[in-house]
């Protein structure tokens, strides 16, 4: 845990080259959004909630279900 | 001339025009953008007269979807879900999402293995099930429907901050589940960070049939009375999440979230059991109505978890890959890792995802496969042989093709197959129980398509 | 007749073709010269291909290009596309009826301090700030017009 938050501090501060607004074009890409198939996602949270121990991490669990 | 030049507009002008939100190229495209749209949902929809109601109809994005999941022998669901979304004149955006969620077949019911046939009591308590000698006991009395449905609304307080509300709701025969989500989002630092705060939280309540089983009192026949407790039982969950995107060059972004949740209330599962077995032979021991003994499962009131998620994507060229680690832990004593990896490489019309996840937990303080006769006094509150809080580990391999339809509008089809092993000799096995397989292996085959319009 | 119907779809078919490239062709200047804009309203936006909210603002900017051509505005989208292919892909489907000019390398946007896309410049021939926006929503359409019309009614030759 504590080298996780190690490394989000040497993130932040460290390697963020200043962005122009027009160089944003790769990062505009559908599938470099973080979460670019929601409705994927959704069902593999479902599946992994009702089969394993651990769920969340991303957003929200939103709505449990009996299998758990 | 007019009519020439209609035809000979580009394919996908419809999406273009769905997408438009209230496009100002004047009324009559505005009616095109509406008859374009009701059309794509067939022509038998009444045409609808108002100008607002028609503005407020048009502009949705939808994904309609279907879900299969099949595991070898044991549970099957199919699960279709339709999701839509709008982003309005003020750049607000509300999402709609409906799944419905069959479920049948065979699930695990946490006893162990034997070497005689073994008799069970349905949780209705109206019938029984047996299982053959070897086998891994299965409940087959699940024939479940649940349908859930979520929404959220988002919406900007300046331009560099948004709030997005969100609620939740689903049934099925024995649960009911409402929930609620309220974050905060705050871009800085020239758009190179955004920070999120969120909060949420659910309302459970358990209906098992005729009430929940006292926790770690024995599974009695159909013949005799279950001492259940009155009513339904329930929980409540909250949890807050804190995360932080980074930009870190023009092909790459982060994520790290940090997610504390806490629940309490009824977290047993009324259908689950344990078995006691002799010491020396690992046999069943006889019941007290049943040729075996079976506790009910019992799990502490309260459960503390808190997760650590990183997750990379980085452009390369025209692909992309993105990578993610899940850290967990709670106070049951399980902790978990998860890893996962999507490589997405991008064609003109088309583009292939493989993927995959290796997952791997602890097994809680109070998991035992099976326990012996002469612990049964000793075993303290809590006692669980649900495999899914056992010691085990999972694989997913995954792989996605997406592409277009002639007619301008994303498909996807998707296909994955779940491997989930645990402790199968475990060196506790005692006698008989050496024999068989101690946890409950699982293969599952998931396909998914999805349609974009 | 079967001939002349021939003839008829041919050139039907022809005229179209050529409308259709026609309003496919995007009007690029060659340099951005604020000088020739003398006693105009000249309103910079900077665009580019993969903004969502800048799709968005053309159809409005379209509108109000046509609608206070005569009054002296002048609309010059600079597009900062890298690749000035995807900047005519877009103008395909969504044509712009006004003049646009290609800044792949930010050159123009670095000058105006751009923070964020899209940015609406309203200069004068000195080039010369009048007001600036960052970003686009449709339901703020009608504050963006009043200040066109505000700096439209300042030229000497809508004075009379």
């Amino acid at each position: 845990m504590k080298y996780f938050m190690l490394i989000t501090i040497i993130f932040i501060s460290g390697c963020s080259a200043n962005l122009e607004p027009w160089e944003r074009d790769v990062l505009a890409r559908e599938d470099m959004e973080l979460n670019n198939a929601p409705l994927d996602s959704a069902f593999d949270d479902h599946i992994y909630f009702s089969k394993e121990a651990s769920s969340g991490g991303r957003g929200f669990s939103g709505g449990g279900c009996g299998c758990n | 001339m007019q009519l020439i030049n209609k035809q000979k507009k580009p394919k996908n002008i419809r999406k273009l025009l769905k997408t438009a939100t209230g496009c100002l190229l004047g009324a009559s495209s505005l009616a095109n953008a509406d008859d374009t749209f009701l059309n794509g949902w067939g022509t038998d929809l009444p045409v609808i007269g108002d100008p607002e109601v028609r503005e407020f109809l048009s502009g949705w994005e939808t994904d309609i979807a279907i879900l299969g999941y099949s595991e070898v022998d044991r549970v099957s669901a199919l699960e279709p879900a339709i999701s839509t979304s709008k982003t309005f004149d003020d750049e607000s955006v509300v999402s709609l999402k409906f799944v419905l969620d069959t479920l049948t077949g065979a699930s695990p019911n946490g006893a162990s293995p034997s070497n005689e046939v073994q008799t069970f009591t349905r949780p209705s308590g109206a019938g029984s099930y047996q299982t053959t000698p070897g086998d891994t006991p299965l409940d087959d009395t699940f024939k479940d429907t649940r349908y859930s449905f979520s929404g959220s609304y988002q919406h900007d307080l300046n331009r560099m901050d948004k709030l997005v509300w969100g609620g939740n709701a689903s049934k099925e025969f024995d649960f009911f589940s409402t929930g609620f989500s309220l974050s905060y989002l705050h871009d800085f630092n020239n758009r190179l960070n955004t920070l999120s705060i969120g909060i949420g939280g659910e309302y459970d309540i358990i209906s098992a049939k005729d009430g929940a089983p006292i926790a770690l009192s024995q599974m009695q026949a159909t013949t005799e009375e279950q001492a259940k407790n009155d009513g339904s039982e329930n929980r409540v969950l909250g949890e807050l999440i804190v995360g932080l995107t980074h930009i870190v060059d023009r092909n790459t972004i982060a994520q790290f979230n940090y997610g504390y949740g806490q629940s309490s209330g009824y977290h047993n599962d009324p259908y689950k059991v344990t078995s006691v077995v002799d010491d020396i032979t690992g046999e069943s021991v006889a019941g007290e109505s049943l040729s075996g003994t079976y506790l009910y499962d019992s799990r502490p009131d309260t459960r503390s978890k808190h997760s650590f998620y990183g997750q990379l994507k980085h452009a390369f060229g025209e692909d992309s890959a993105d990578i993610s680690y899940r850290y967990m832990f709670d106070d049951w004593g399980i902790d978990s890792h998860t890893f996962d990896l999507t490589y997405r490489k991008n064609f003109d019309d088309w583009y292939i995802q493989p993927s995959i996840r290796y997952y791997i937990q602890s097994a809680a303080d109070f998991y035992r496969h099976s326990i012996t006769e002469s612990e049964v006094s000793s075993i303290g509150d809590y006692l669980s042989s649900d495999y899914r809080l056992a010691e085990m580990w999972s694989t997913t391999l995954g792989i996605k093709v997406g592409f277009k339809t002639p007619n301008g509008n994303h498909n996807s089809v998707r296909f994955a197959y779940y491997y989930q092993d645990g402790n199968t000799s475990p060196s506790d096995a005692i006698g008989i129980q050496k024999n068989y397989d101690m946890f409950p292996t699982l293969d599952a085959f998931i396909v998914q398509y999805t349609y974009s319009f | 007749m079967k001939k002349f119907n021939f003839i008829l779809i041919c050139l039907s078919l022809f005229i179209s073709a050529f409308s259709v490239a026609k309003q496919a062709e995007p009007k690029w200047l060659d340099q951005v010269d604020l000088t020739q804009y003398e006693n105009k309203v000249i309103y910079l936006d900077f665009w580019a291909s993969w903004c969502g909210p800048c799709r968005k603002s053309f159809p409005w900017l379209n509108q109000m290009q046509e609608k206070y051509q005569d009054q002296g505005l002048v609309i010059i989208g600079i597009n900062l596309d890298k690749d000035i292919r995807s900047a005519n892909n877009f103008l395909k489907h969504t044509p712009a009826k006004f003049l646009v000019y290609s800044d792949p390398t930010g050159i123009l946007g670095k000058k105006y301090k751009l923070v964020g896309m899209p940015s609406s410049y309203i200069v004068t021939s000195d080039d010369q700030i009048k007001t600036k926006h960052i970003g686009f929503k449709k339901s703020e359409t009608a504050e963006y017009e009043a200040n066109i019309i505000e700096l439209l009614a300042q030229l000497p030759q809508n004075k009379e």
